[in-house]
């Protein structure tokens, strides 16, 4: 079941277009959502919880229509936002339980499980210092505790590894991949770096200038047409070459050792005669998998104009 | 996680899987917030007590005076002409009128950062984000400004109440007018509500609470010293021609004291307050028409709120 779906959603900002006929659906898991910047990925996620009007088409949130349930929608979904937000004057643990408080938790459950979070994201004995005195790193994870205190069903998060350093970075993902997989909570993650995306991500929706380019599964968009394989041998070796070559495939050197073999046929009988040819030619066989593409080549093939 | 060394057992996440209000009525979380904080400010206390002065100074001489009766014949017979002279309502517009400044400061205190603030950190998006509406926002935080001002402008008042209907019935205090208190309690209404508008709509104006506090502290004590100057000079202008004399007075109205006072004066009933044996309190100018000064203050309140409106979004729209 989807846990977000819509329809021909167009959204405005007066005359500009910000999103522009938008008909998707977002699987349960981990959605990547990416897009150079300025492909309408934060408005998507603005009109999800009701900060903007779509000027036409709709859809739906965990079941609840965009344009009427707006509160349901926003009980259910937590949001990280890319800015640096908090509530002032207060500490850790008093703006995350004032959060949960917000979302509907009774005043004692907010204390309790912003205790809870706070230790889940990392803050430790910080979460009892003031949020305006915090790091980059310490704030974006404040921002993904208060987002995720109230025990939503979707999260939205909005370039969670801005301004990290690369281990601030790793544990941010780290976390992400974790709440994303196995918790019950299905997250839609807008980035425009496809690394951070590649690693936490089972889906991506990919945007360009409010228009939508691609989506589907990560392991489908990397996937090469007509499934050919990618074979290691353990040094370079003509005679295996020859012998592909005599069997009807085609063979292309990627790099030394390393070739890319098209065939017609079934995917096992293609790794059947690739063994054969290795054996014929004496060669070792280090590696043997599914043609993909990067994640960055399906990218620009999708946004290429 | 058994051997986790936190103080937490257990770190891995859990999804809440406990009860949620229903998404309504988000201002209630919202005010409490904002009423906590405003109350844990020692300012705040200090405020509260500085605008009490009049009332703590009125109990201490009335306490004085009840000595006095005990003491000797003349003193009592002069003690007793005087709380016979005593004008209670006056009392109150008294201890209203001097707290003012007091009240400019509580109204600082609870509200002047409380918008200003949330633009400088985004916390829109915090708000807005969760099942909380616009609405909400705005209502919460109008009322968490105005219990904490309409408390410190009520409660004094209420304890000078108690302390007059429980020793001063003989002498008037409840028979010379039985519906002192509700008059008390519409005069603090409106007071609070003003003052809570009004520095709303300045602090949605600013990204720093200290900009939006010299705002309105600026608003405060500009109008008022406009007003009354102005008033002054037009007044001396034209000499003895009395209609433009009132208008003249009339200006003081136009102030935020002045409409403060304004509206208190109509619900007292009363133009000129004496504080004791026949001194005034300053403030001698005729009440103003409640039309015009009811008139004057829902709309600047309501031009306060209609701007708070506006600023308030979690997106900006461009184009």
């Amino acid at each position: 079941m989807p846990v977000a779906d819509f329809q021909n959603l167009t959204v405005k900002y007066g005359s500009f277009v910000a999103l522009e006929d938008f008909t998707a659906s977002l699987p349960e898991g981990c959605v990547g959502l990416l897009g150079p910047n300025g492909a309408g990925k934060t408005t998507l996620i603005k009109t999800m919880l009701g900060f903007v009007d779509p000027a036409q088409g709709g859809g739906h949130i965990l079941g609840h229509d965009l344009a009427t349930e707006g509160p349901m929608i926003r009980q259910n979904v937590g949001y990280m936002p890319e800015q640096d937000c908090h509530i002032p004057g207060m500490t850790a643990v008093q703006f995350v339980a004032y959060a949960g408080e917000l979302a509907g938790l009774p005043s004692n459950q907010a204390l309790r499980r912003a205790h809870e979070v706070l230790e889940y994201c990392g803050l430790g004995e910080a979460r009892y210092r003031n949020v305006e005195t915090y790091s980059t790193g310490l704030k974006q994870r404040i921002k993904l505790a208060q987002a995720v205190v109230h025990g939503p069903k979707l999260l939205l998060l909005d370039e969670p590894t801005n301004g990290l350093d690369p281990r601030g970075r790793e544990e941010m993902l780290a976390l992400i991949r974790s709440v994303s997989h196995g918790k019950g909570l299905s997250v839609l993650v807008s980035s425009h770096l496809l690394k951070d995306i590649e690693r936490i991500c089972d889906h991506v929706v990919v945007l360009l200038a409010g228009k939508l380019r691609a989506a589907g599964p990560i392991r489908d968009l990397k996937s090469v047409k007509g499934q050919p394989v990618d074979v290691q041998l353990r040094e370079h070796n003509l005679e295996f070459v020859d012998a592909i070559q005599k069997m009807g495939m085609m063979v292309e050197e990627l790099r030394k050792g390393e070739y890319r073999i098209y065939s017609d046929t079934k995917l096992d009988e293609t790794a059947r005669q690739v063994f054969a040819a290795a054996r014929r030619s004496n060669a070792q066989v280090r590696h043997l998998a599914l043609a993909q593409r990067s994640l960055e080549e399906a990218f620009l093939e999708a946004v290429h104009v | 996680m058994s051997n986790a060394t936190g103080p937490i057992a257990d770190l891995s996440y859990r999804t809440y899987d406990g009860v949620l209000d229903p998404p309504t009525q988000r201002w209630k979380v919202i005010a409490k917030q904002q009423i906590m904080r405003t109350i844990q400010h020692k300012w705040f206390w200090r405020c509260v007590t500085g605008a009490s002065w009049y009332y703590i100074i009125m109990i201490i001489v009335l306490a004085f005076i009840d000595s006095a009766m005990q003491g000797s014949e003349r003193g009592a017979q002069q003690a007793l002409e005087q709380l016979g002279a005593l004008d209670w309502t006056a009392q109150f517009l008294n201890g209203y009128s001097f707290g003012q400044l007091w009240y400019l400061f509580i109204a600082v205190i609870a509200g002047a950062g409380s918008i200003a603030n949330d633009n400088k950190s985004n916390a829109l998006l915090v708000y807005l984000s969760k099942p909380c509406t616009k609405k909400d926002y705005l209502w919460g935080k109008w009322v968490g400004v105005f219990v904490p001002v309409g408390a410190a402008m009520l409660v004094p008042a209420l304890f000078f109440y108690l302390f007059g209907a429980m020793n001063y019935r003989d002498f008037g205090f409840i028979s010379d007018d039985p519906w002192l208190l509700l008059r008390v309690i519409a005069m603090t209404i409106f007071g609070a509500a003003f003052h809570a508008s009004l520095v709303l709509g300045v602090s949605s104006m600013f990204n720093q609470g200290r900009m939006a506090t010299a705002m309105y502290v600026g608003m405060y004590f500009i109008t008022n010293i406009v007003t009354v100057f102005l008033g002054v000079i037009i007044s001396e202008a034209h000499g003895a021609r009395e209609s433009i004399q009132t208008l003249a007075e009339g200006l003081y109205y136009c102030s935020i004291d002045g409409i403060n006072i304004g509206i208190a004066k109509i619900f007292l009933d009363i133009d000129v307050a004496t504080v004791f044996m026949g001194v005034d309190n300053g403030i001698n100018v005729d009440r103003p028409a409640p039309l015009l000064a009811f008139g004057v203050m829902i709309g600047i309140s309501l031009l306060a709120l209609r701007l708070v409106w506006k600023r308030v979004r979690a997106v900006e729209v461009v184009g």
